[in-house]
């Protein structure tokens, strides 16, 4: 019996190699080139579409929608409040050995061209305290400048003053000019308006009565700054 | 046993969504070569998913403006940060006051600092943002050229600065 299983065996396996010659015909079915269609198939290149589908992360956006949204600040006017204050109290054995208090405004106000331009003029209003001299001071001056906002919200900006008075506790300088150039960044608070830090840099000449007085400011302060769009 | 379980089951699974930051913080105001304000503040602390911050803070720096001085600050910090904005407050355990000149150092000094700002993120975990802070300090100590005595000495500031924040 068992040779015989083994002889059918035996004989089986020509058999099937005979039925490998059926194979060439299979093989040479043309269905096989239909494979190439496979690869034609776009299907497959639509799960890459899948894959940019999962970037969802739908916390980034509102994140990266602060950059995004500020080109709408551009081909507009703009007007930039800027804010800082410095003030130093020092008392010893309850005696005030001196105070100093200084609060400075700037009001830009300007055309932001569509290319990053910004033109328009600036206006600074001082006031402060110091050893029983008080100050009023004003200063206006046109501006150029350069925004970023397509991109980030960086701007430069340089001012330079023309016209202005200063009062010290009675001595008043008529003619004050000089130069200021503010670097900030500000991204929106809304689509409307934008806050951000400033660093200004002054430099600034006072003369009284045409002479040229020995008072002048040359500082570097930081500033909480404004962008609002029109 | 009730805290315990406040840490786990509040605490504990905020922090996985918090972070760390390291904050330096620029103070400055400067009108004239003789009237200056300078500090850089450090800060390093966790900010709790909820808003809220612990940390420390270690600054220096000096000031011209009254009395020509050079100053340290250190103390722990706890703040809240809403919408981007920010507010901490620092109580300053340690502080000493060095006078520019006749050899006077001020010692004990104690008081706090509130700080107010506004955070704009301009890279991944970085963020810049304008600050006005007030402090208020009180040194005990008088030293004149080492020796030493008692004061009741007070100094109060407002001022400016600009703050960059790191979160890791």
């Amino acid at each position: 019996m068992k040779t015989f299983l083994v002889l059918i065996t035996l004989l089986a396996l020509p058999m099937a190699y005979a039925k490998e010659p059926v194979g060439p015909v299979k093989a040479v079915t043309p269905v096989q080139p239909v494979a190439p269609v496979q690869p034609v198939a776009p299907v497959q290149p639509v799960e890459p579409v899948a894959q940019v589908a999962p970037a969802p992360a739908p916390a980034a956006p509102t994140e990266n929608a602060t950059f995004i949204n500020q080109a709408n600040m551009l081909g507009k006017t703009i007007i930039s409040p800027s804010v800082t204050y410095f003030s130093r109290k020092l008392s010893e054995n309850g005696t005030m050995s001196g105070q100093v208090k200084t609060l400075q405004v700037d009001a830009k106000v300007g055309y932001l061209f569509d290319f990053g331009l910004f033109t328009g003029a600036q206006m600074v209003y001082e006031k402060g305290s110091a050893s029983n001299v008080s100050t009023d001071s004003y200063y206006v001056g046109p501006t150029i400048g350069y925004s970023d906002v397509k991109y980030t919200g960086l701007f430069i900006t340089a001012t330079y003053h023309l016209l202005g008075a200063k009062d010290m506790s009675g001595r008043k300088y008529d003619k004050i000019n000089g130069l200021q150039f503010d670097i900030g960044y500000p991204i929106n608070l809304t689509d409307k308006i934008k806050l951000g830090p400033q660093l200004s840099w002054k430099n600034l000449k006072y003369s009284e009565g045409g002479l040229l007085a020995d008072d002048s400011t040359k500082g570097v302060t930081p500033y909480a700054t404004l962008w609002i769009n029109f | 046993m009730f805290k315990k379980l406040i840490f786990i089951l509040i605490l504990l699974p905020q922090a996985a969504l918090a972070n760390f930051e390291f904050s330096p913080s620029v103070g400055l105001y400067r009108t004239k070569a003789n009237q200056s304000f300078t500090q850089l503040d450090l800060r390093l602390g966790y900010t709790f998913d909820f808003g809220l911050y612990l940390g420390g803070s270690y600054a220096l720096g000096s000031d011209k403006f009254v009395q020509h001085v050079g100053t340290f600050y250190i103390g722990p910090t706890i703040g809240y940060t809403k919408y981007n904005f920010y507010g901490l407050a620092t109580y300053i355990l340690a502080s000493e006051q060095d006078l520019a000149s006749g050899g006077i150092k001020y010692g004990k000094g104690t008081g706090y600092q509130l700080s107010l700002g506004y955070r704009l993120l301009i890279a991944e975990d970085t963020y810049i943002g304008p600050e006005f802070s007030y402090r208020l300090m009180k040194y005990d100590n008088r030293q004149v050229v080492g020796l030493a005595g008692e004061s009741d000495r007070k100094d109060e500031h407002i001022y400016p600065s600009i703050t960059l924040m790191f979160k890791f």
